[in-house]
């Protein structure tokens, strides 16, 4: 591991004026569980880390009349256990409470959910150049790829691994940014993230001088019947192989409104709205289901060790829609 | 008893509950006195106890390798190669000498005698410096110049027609096994020309047929503590050495024969290791980097592996390809086998077996094996060498007979098995799983996405121990009491059954005996490899606390007006063998103050093995298993592991050695498993993340029934149990799955992906 400096900002302003200032390879510390490694392994050398964790008002969750807020440095164990989030938004608390360990939970956070790199393991080994780290392929494509991405994998094949944000999306959500110019911007969860078409070194749309620091779930969001459901191998500290976030609004038995989020299988979080389209006004049942199933892996590309993601995928999401309705 | 004061016509019981019989007592040495019995009421032996260093190990007072910082220490680092297969051009260590706080710099190339590495981090040169950082910028700053050579990292790419030559001087990559000791090649190939062609004929009129081709994955040992040293010099000629280590004294024996070492002396310490799984025999090239760059630098060096050094350079279990065929008669049993395996040892040439033909009688065999070269890190023993790939294999054929015949699974496993204690194993397990309701009887058939099954699968070790160690007891004068053997304890528990076995012989409690263990200047012991050292060590410690009994008695029965031999220790008491009062009462501890010596100071060696019941450990498991056929996901629901290793010592860490094995097998069933890459040749999963070891949410219930077996081969009774209980595991784990959807895979691991493949394949079939 390379030395690095470590500065404790006191507040967001002053966290993003030393991210803009001198240090040209600096990087955000939150709960460390991610860039801790990094730094291990010698993917990231950073000069410098900005420990967020000094910066009153960053952690906890608050109810507020725009809807529920999770501060950046709210754990995911604060998010599994919050009695709200279990009742009204179980797909969140679902997906926070089967991340990593208890260990990671209890330190990792709600804003490092979302900032997290890749688990590709030609990204985390030192010896690979990948695309990612400004080298000339992918490794995965022809590579080993039993673990990698079924769609939109054109170029890079990392699959995002954020557990909360298909939550996060499917119910709508909003990531608050600030900048050192002292404004906060507001971008739905849905947009935070970039494919590597669009930018290839990092997966989110922040600029290094940007910190994320709340998550609002919006009023109303907690309406919906939602569900996540993840295929993974190991069921003590895996990652997912393959899951799917549903929330639906439902009249009756007859679906008014969906959301539909693929994850694990592509570089970013995927929204589905095709398949969102053929549930609006349906009712659910098995053949909807199978049609369903058979759309969502239609254009997918996979790999030679992951062709078996598509029937996982079929599998997640007649799980998640089936579990969001009975929940 | 003593044997030499046994008539010569000595009889012993031996054998288990309900199956005991009396022999003959042959081959005891006159030196040696004769086993626990049957119905001998024993105070310490055989009890749960809590393991003696319990509570240094959970308080974090147990220091371990890495815990030792003796003042001045240095931190070392292996400098190593980043190619699959390369020769040494040069190795310039100016620029890392620089370096600030460098304090040595070594190319190992003489020290390990290589050039070529055959394996990416495979090591080339070692650095020391004072603090970590340092030492990992000064093995960066090390410039190696490499002829890069083509490379073979998978089993088919080492076997294909145009493959790359793993090895050097005209090595071939497939290596056709040959016993040991085959006086002549040619011959004993044409008697396996022989043995094939009857083989075969057998098969070509076989009434049932059954074949199949089956996989294990390269697994890694994945100790917790990794290898390390720390090494610290006394002068130019004495070394000491704290060692994670399975084996202290052939550290000591290495270390000391390495020229380049070049150290007269050589003391070797262990108190505590984090497990080695048989990864640990030997310093390897990082014990031998440690001792030369503390000898460089003239101060203690640290060098413990990282997690990736650890996983690619520390040893692993190797892969195998097993083609099987199995001819049977209808009224079940076998009438001949054919066998071919392969398996990658990384760039050796041998230790890639698979022991798939043991257990039954398998009728005529033909079995021929090939190691195929790779340029992997080298395979190294773990945990039952070759059993677990050769039993998931085997078993397999024994439910794909059982199938084929009509025939219920256990029955035709009692009918081609001779073993007695696994004929009781059997119906111990099938009870205890429920076999007979939850077997289904048309796998596949239940309703829903989720399907239950349960499976079998046997094993078989050879854990009797042997000669090989010796052990001190002192018994001072105020009454204390140490036991002292220089091996090790990789956490199965032999520092506490040494204690134990001494207090059992001087009627005290485990508490009242100092147990010293981990120290090469203390009395040899055996390496900690073949589940040996418990029933090697144990015989030793109770002959002499015997011998130190026999000496306290006489100092007593000199006081007490009786003869020697009508005494013994009991409860902390001085008692007579015949029950009567003594004339006064005596403690131990009176009698100890009666000494005119400093202490009673006996050791004595472990005495060779008895011709006694059974050289053998048996064994059988029942896993219960749910699949979900949609997500492809195995849950293991329970494992029922019936064991055996001579008589138990202790139950509580008994237990714990078979939850262990059964652990390591659930996660070698569904998890575990190399990945190299193809482009460069790296293990791309070289951490605890993507290699996937079973976390607590994946165990199973686990249920533990441990025979007591009057074993009567040594004066302990004792075997070993750390490697049998790991064997059958992931073949009865595979045997349920089968059960339960009706497809069997072939390959483990068994992953949503190897599930879902296999169920889409039979679709296919079908259609």
């Amino acid at each position: 591991m390379r030395p690095f400096r470590m500065a404790m900002p006191q507040s967001v302003e002053g966290a993003c004026s030393v991210l803009k200032g001198s240090y040209k390879d600096h990087r955000v510390l939150g709960g460390g569980t991610d860039i801790l490694s990094e730094l291990k392994e010698g993917t990231q050398a950073p000069a410098m880390l900005v420990n967020l964790k000094a910066i009153p008002g960053l952690a906890g969750i608050a109810r507020e009349a725009r809807g529920l807020v999770l501060g950046a440095l709210a754990t995911l164990t604060d998010v599994a256990e919050h009695a709200e989030i279990k009742k009204h938004w179980p797909a969140l608390a679902t997906a926070a409470a089967h991340a990593a360990t208890p260990q990671v939970r209890n330190a990792g956070t709600v804003g490092g959910n979302l900032c997290q790199r890749p688990r590709c393991w030609y990204y985390r080994h030192p010896e690979y150049p990948c695309l990612k780290k400004g080298g000339e392929i992918c490794y995965a494509r022809d590579g080993e790829n039993e673990f990698h991405a079924i769609f939109d994998n054109a170029t890079c094949n990392i699959i995002h691994p954020s557990n909360l944000a298909p939550a996060l999306i499917a119910y709508g959500a909003l990531v608050e940014i600030a900048g050192p110019d002292g404004k906060i911007e507001q971008v739905p969860v849905e947009r935070f993230f970039v494919t590597p078409e669009q930018n290839i070194t990092t997966e989110t749309i922040l600029e290094p001088s940007q910190v994320v620091v709340r998550v609002v779930l919006p009023a109303g969001s907690e309406n919906a019947k939602s569900a996540f459901f993840e295929v993974r191998e190991k069921q003590s500290y895996d990652w997912a192989v393959c899951a799917s976030t549903v929330s639906l609004a439902m009249d009756g038995d007859v679906v008014r409104d969906a959301r539909i989020v693929l994850s694990a299988v592509a570089p970013t979080p995927l929204r589905r709205a095709d398949l969102e389209g053929m549930l609006k006004g349906q009712r659910i049942t098995d053949e909807l289901l199978a049609k369903l199933g058979e759309a969502a892996v239609a254009k997918a590309t996979p790999l030679r060790d992951n062709k078996y993601k598509l029937i996982l995928v079929k599998a997640t999401l007649s799980r998640a829609i089936r579990q969001a309705l009975k929940g | 008893m003593s044997r030499d004061d046994a008539p010569d016509d000595a009889r012993i019981r031996v054998g288990f509950e309900g199956h005991f019989e009396e022999i003959e007592a042959t081959k005891i040495s006159k030196k040696d006195i004769l086993p626990y019995q049957p119905g001998q009421p024993l105070a310490v032996v055989g009890k749960r106890l809590d393991r003696a260093d319990a509570f240094a190990k959970v308080t974090g007072r147990a220091k371990y390798t890495y815990d030792q910082n003796p003042k001045g220490l240095l931190y070392g680092k292996i400098v190593r190669c980043p190619h699959a297969n390369a020769d040494v051009k040069s190795v310039d260590l100016t620029a890392a000498r620089a370096l600030p706080g460098v304090k040595a710099v070594v190319d190992l190339s003489e020290a390990l005698r290589h050039k070529s590495c055959l394996y990416a981090w495979d090591s080339v040169a070692a650095v020391a410096a004072e603090t970590e950082a340092q030492a990992a910028a000064a093995a960066a700053a090390v410039k190696v110049e490499y002829d890069v050579l083509p490379f073979a990292v998978t089993l088919d790419d080492a076997l294909a027609p145009d493959a790359p030559a793993v090895a050097r001087r005209e090595q071939q990559n497939v290596v056709a096994q040959v016993p040991r000791r085959v006086p002549s090649r040619e011959r004993w190939e044409a008697e396996q020309k022989e043995r094939l062609a009857k083989v075969e004929a057998l098969l070509a009129q076989a009434e049932i047929k059954v074949e199949g081709t089956f996989e294990t994955p390269v697994q890694i040992h994945q100790s917790l503590e990794p290898h390390g040293h720390v090494c610290a010099w006394d002068g130019e000629s004495q070394l000491t050495v704290h060692a994670s280590t399975q084996a202290t004294f052939a550290v000591k024996d290495q270390l000391g024969a390495n020229r380049a070492v070049g150290a007269q002396a050589v003391r070797v310490l262990s108190e505590y290791v984090g497990g080695g799984f048989g990864s640990k025999f030997s310093p390897e090239a990082e014990g031998v980097a440690c001792a030369l760059l503390a000898k460089a630098a003239g101060a203690p060096v640290k060098l413990m592996l990282d997690r990736r050094e650890e996983s690619t350079d520390g040893g692993n279990r190797p892969d195998s390809r097993q083609k099987m065929t199995m001819a049977l008669r209808r009224d079940g049993t076998i009438a001949a086998t054919k066998i071919e395996c392969w398996g990658t040892p990384g760039p050796g040439s041998g230790g890639a077996g698979a022991n798939n033909n043991i257990i039954y009688a398998l009728g005529e065999v033909s079995k021929r094996e090939y190691a195929v070269r790779t340029n992997c890190g080298e395979a190294r023993a773990m945990r039952a060498p070759g059993h677990p790939q050769g039993v998931f294999a085997l078993e397999a054929m024994m439910d794909m007979a059982a199938e084929a015949l009509g025939m219920d699974a256990i029955e035709l496993r009692k009918k081609n098995d001779s073993h007695p204690i696994r004929q009781a194993e059997y119906e111990i397990g099938k009870a205890k799983i429920g076999w007979d309701q939850k077997r289904q009887k048309t796998p596949g058939a239940q309703a829903g996405p989720i399907k239950t099954g349960v499976g079998a699968a046997s094993s078989v070790w050879y854990a009797a121990g042997g000669e090989g160690a010796t052990v001190r007891v002192r018994i001072h004068k105020n009454g204390a009491v140490e036991a002292r053997n220089g091996a090790q304890d990789i956490g199965t528990g032999t520092r506490t059954i040494i204690g134990m076995v001494v207090a059992e012989e001087l009627g005290l409690e485990l508490r009242d005996v100092q147990t010293f263990i981990g120290d090469t200047q203390d009395p040899e012991g055996p390496g900690s490899g073949g589940s040996t050292t418990a029933p090697t060590v144990t015989p030793a410690a109770r002959l002499a606390a015997y011998r130190a009994k026999e000496q306290l008695c006489e100092l007593a029965a000199a006081k007490l007006n009786a003869a020697p031999a009508d005494l013994d220790l009991r409860g902390g008491q001085v008692v007579r063998k015949d029950g009567a009062a003594l004339p006064v009462p005596m403690s131990f501890k009176e009698a100890c103050a009666l000494m005119t010596d400093d202490s009673i100071d006996v050791s004595e060696k472990r005495q060779r093995n008895y011709e006694g019941y059974q050289g053998q450990n048996a064994g059988v498991q029942f896993a219960e298993v749910e699949v979900d056929t949609e997500t492809g996901i195995v849950r293991v629901k329970k494992v029922v592991a019936v064991a055996d290793a001579g008589k138990i010592m202790n139950h509580k860490l008994a237990e714990s050695q078979v939850s262990g094995g059964v652990i390591q097998g659930v996660s070698y069933a569904l998890f575990e498993r190399r990945t190299m890459d193809r482009h460069k040749g790296h293990m791309v999963n070289a951490d605890l993340e993507m290699y996937k070891i079973a976390g607590p949410v994946d165990c199973p219930e686990i249920d533990v029934h441990l025979m007591d077996v009057y074993n009567g081969v040594n004066n302990t009774n004792v075997m070993g149990i750390g490697e049998p209980p790991n064997i059958a595991t992931a073949a009865a784990i595979a045997n349920a799955v089968s059960n339960a959807i009706g497809v069997r895979v072939k390959a483990l691991p068994i992953t949503p992906r190897a599930v879902l493949t296999a169920l889409a394949e039979k679709e296919a079939t079908k259609k």
